[in-house]
């Protein structure tokens, strides 16, 4: 044997550095488990699926995980953008007793579907007064079954009339007071505007519909059975079918969550959108040419609104702590954030009455009235099939026919609640 | 003294009953048919006479055949089996016809034969859904509107790439069974065929295809059947391509979660296989008999 080889020589440090290595490995992962352990113990965590909103929901979880103050953690999961595939996955979820959700932001137009299913844990006694509280009756209709609370107002937005610079003075609308449909639409025709309708959650066109049909003295539906009134195919059912098929006519984009985008973009454009639109990334670019007023009136104030509550599935593991997790994320505080910061309309309305956020938030003088005028759409357990007849038949816009369609719409509304195929 | 040696007891002999003596063997593969087949079918006739919704528990009222009813008296419903059976036409005649070239074409190869045969079956080894989704993509999204310059969003284009799928899936599986018929076809009748003077065209359609008949028929009411309950490629289509009769099932139970109808669409769509299946078998049998 010749000199000896270095990896001869290096045996016994090599050893010797193992055995170090493999104590601090264990010595860590010992701590590392020993740590999670104890907190999972300590602080079980809750999973929120929330969405599709504008709401920065990381950062309300963080706010309410430190208030729980250990109780637990508030972790967040993303529900689909797409009102089916959501609707779908919550109600898949729920039959089958999954326990991996702890609580979830509920659809205001899905509220009575799932009290009718029995999917949620009722509220407790002592905060059903607290959720109900100095909350708007349209945000309160939105979190009801049409008797009873069965989830927690959390937002409610109504639908705004939007536009940049002086598109509105140029098609000759008067922004300081009420502006009606008819001179909407034909200072749009006029000046070669546009009207783009904002869709985030994908429920727009029935929303605004059903307003349209509720501000031309009609009623959309009524009843929650399996046989409902259905008002469509009436006089102000062919006057929201007159008035959806001129803002198709005008050549925007289909109703969807693009509609901000290229309202940005084009040069004479309205938009139609919920305030919450005021803090959607596309519309940077607008900047201080950002205008806006209140719905269009067809002949009475009624704007469309949309809200979502949070609720607790009946089979969540921990009802108590998810309920106190809402408690937090609906606290005036946590209302307070969610308007300054996202520009969704609080379901409190103390908000409005707070100097402060009032000079912080330029859409109050527009949004109060509007909230308090806002039209939820009827309560039914059926409303996903009823949204699916009315996309149907109303979309696309410019093939809507203001003499046949409201009658078609009206038949596949009533088959699709009755169980019939078209 | 010694015990007598046990004796051997004498089993009487009966006589075997050719008619008879089978039932108790396969009494247990009955009841298993019976148990897969006919339990789930008695559940949805049963459903199908209530009008039910699996999210409004107490929403469940007795309604007869009005629901089975409705189904057969409703425009989508015919509209449905009208795209389904266009769908399994255009889809098992393209996969008859290639199917038929690959098959004459291999038979005419001298080596690696055998692993072609496996090659041809792996579409058929894909996932339904990976072959729906692909071909979507490719149709309406991808290669093919950049080739042949089309509109991406046009109604055919997803038409086109559902009946895709399903040819691209199926016709593997048709040229191994055109293949078993080819192979049925004795070379010394082609050869005598020749002999004779007959043409390519006549050697063909008199000689080759009485003898693969069987097979032939074999793999029109395979495919069919198969296409005629395709559900992955007109699910995965976009929402523009027209509703098959599964969809239509798919939707009316998983999506809206109506589940009587869900129910009697389902009878509706078994009663169509069941009526394609003995349609196909009265056809072939015709053929046959020509």
């Amino acid at each position: 044997m010749g000199a000896p080889s270095l990896w001869h020589s290096g045996t016994v440090h090599r050893k010797g550095g193992v055995a170090v290595a493999c104590a601090l490995v264990l010595a860590v992962s010992a701590a590392c488990g020993g740590a999670a352990a104890e907190q999972d113990e300590m602080a079980p965590e809750l999973v929120w699926y929330t969405g599709p909103d504008r709401v920065d929901a990381e950062a309300l979880a963080r706010e309410c995980t430190v208030q729980a103050a250990g109780n637990y953690t508030i972790a967040v999961e993303s529900l689909p953008t797409d009102f089916d595939e959501r609707h779908a996955f919550l109600v898949r979820r729920m039959l089958a007793e999954d326990d991996s959700i702890d609580l979830f932001t509920l659809d205001g137009s899905l509220t009575t579907e799932f009290s009718a299913a029995r999917f949620l844990a009722p509220i407790p006694e002592d905060l059903k007064e607290p959720f109900a509280e100095d909350v708007f009756p349209a945000a309160l209709l939105a979190a009801s079954d049409g008797q009873q609370l069965v989830a927690a107002p959390w937002w409610y937005d109504p639908y705004l009339l939007w536009w940049a610079g002086a598109t509105a003075e140029r098609a000759g609308l008067d922004p300081s007071g009420p502006i009606t449909w008819d001179q909407l639409l034909e200072g749009a025709e006029r000046t070669g505007a546009t009207i783009e309708i904002d869709d985030p959650a994908g429920n727009a066109v029935p929303v605004v519909l059903n307003a349209l049909v509720e501000g031309a003295g009609g009623t959309m539906l009524d009843g929650q059975g399996r046989s409902p009134r259905v008002g469509l195919d009436t006089d102000a059912g062919r006057t929201a079918a007159e008035i959806l098929r001129t803002v198709g006519d005008l050549g925007a984009g289909e109703p969807d969550e693009l509609a901000p985008r290229r309202f940005a973009v084009a040069d004479a454009t309205f938009l139609l959108a919920p305030s919450s639109v005021v803090s959607d990334p596309a519309l940077v670019g607008v900047g201080r040419e950002l205008q806006w007023t209140a719905f269009p009136v067809v002949d009475e104030a009624a704007p469309p609104g949309e809200g979502a509550g949070l609720a607790v599935p009946l089979y969540a593991a921990r009802t108590d702590l998810s309920y106190d997790a809402i408690r937090c994320l609906t606290s005036t505080a946590s209302q307070r954030t969610l308007m300054l910061e996202s520009g969704h309309g609080p379901a409190r309305s103390t908000l409005y009455a707070d100097e402060d956020v009032v000079a912080a938030y330029p859409l109050a003088d527009v949004t109060e009235p509007s909230v308090r005028s806002a039209v939820t759409v009827p309560p039914s357990p059926y409303w996903a099939r009823i949204r699916s007849a009315l996309l149907e038949t109303w979309e696309p816009l410019e093939r809507i026919e203001p003499r046949s369609t409201p009658q078609a719409s009206q038949d596949e509304v009533s088959d699709a609640v009755a169980g019939r195929l078209p | 003294m010694r015990a007598p040696a046990p004796t051997r007891p004498q089993w009487p002999r009966r006589p075997v009953d050719p008619n008879r003596g089978g039932l108790p063997w396969v009494l247990p593969a009955v009841l298993v048919v019976l148990g897969v087949v006919g339990w789930p079918l008695v559940v949805a006739v049963r459903e199908s006479l209530f009008q039910s919704s699996l999210v409004v528990p107490d929403d469940r009222t007795f309604v007869g055949i009005e629901t089975v009813a409705s189904v057969f008296s409703s425009s989508t419903w015919w509209s449905a089996v009208a795209v389904t059976l266009a769908l399994v036409v255009v889809a098992v005649a393209l996969q008859l016809v290639l199917a038929a070239a690959f098959a004459t074409a291999l038979r005419r190869l001298t080596h690696g034969t055998r692993w072609l045969q496996v090659l041809l079956l792996v579409p058929f080894a894909t996932l339904a859904v990976v072959t729906a989704v692909t071909w979507r993509d490719g149709l309406t999204a991808g290669f093919a509107p950049a080739w042949f310059g089309y509109d991406v969003d046009s109604r055919s284009a997803s038409m086109a790439a559902v009946v895709a799928a399903e040819v691209w899936r199926g016709t593997g599986i048709t040229t191994v069974i055109l293949l078993a018929g080819l192979a049925r076809v004795p070379s010394s009748l082609r050869e005598a065929a020749v002999a004779d003077g007959a043409t390519a065209w006549q050697r063909v359609w008199r000689v080759t295809r009485p003898a693969a008949a069987p097979a032939i028929a074999v793999a029109v009411v395979y495919r069919s059947l198969d296409a005629l309950r395709a559900l992955e490629a007109p699910l995965m289509a976009d929402a523009a391509a027209p509703r098959t009769v599964s969809t239509l099932v798919w939707d009316t139970t998983f999506e809206t979660f109506e589940v009587g109808l869900g129910a009697a669409l389902s009878l509706g769509l078994l009663l169509l296989a069941v009526l394609v299946g003995v349609a196909l078998a009265v056809t072939s049998r015709m053929r046959r008999t020509l």
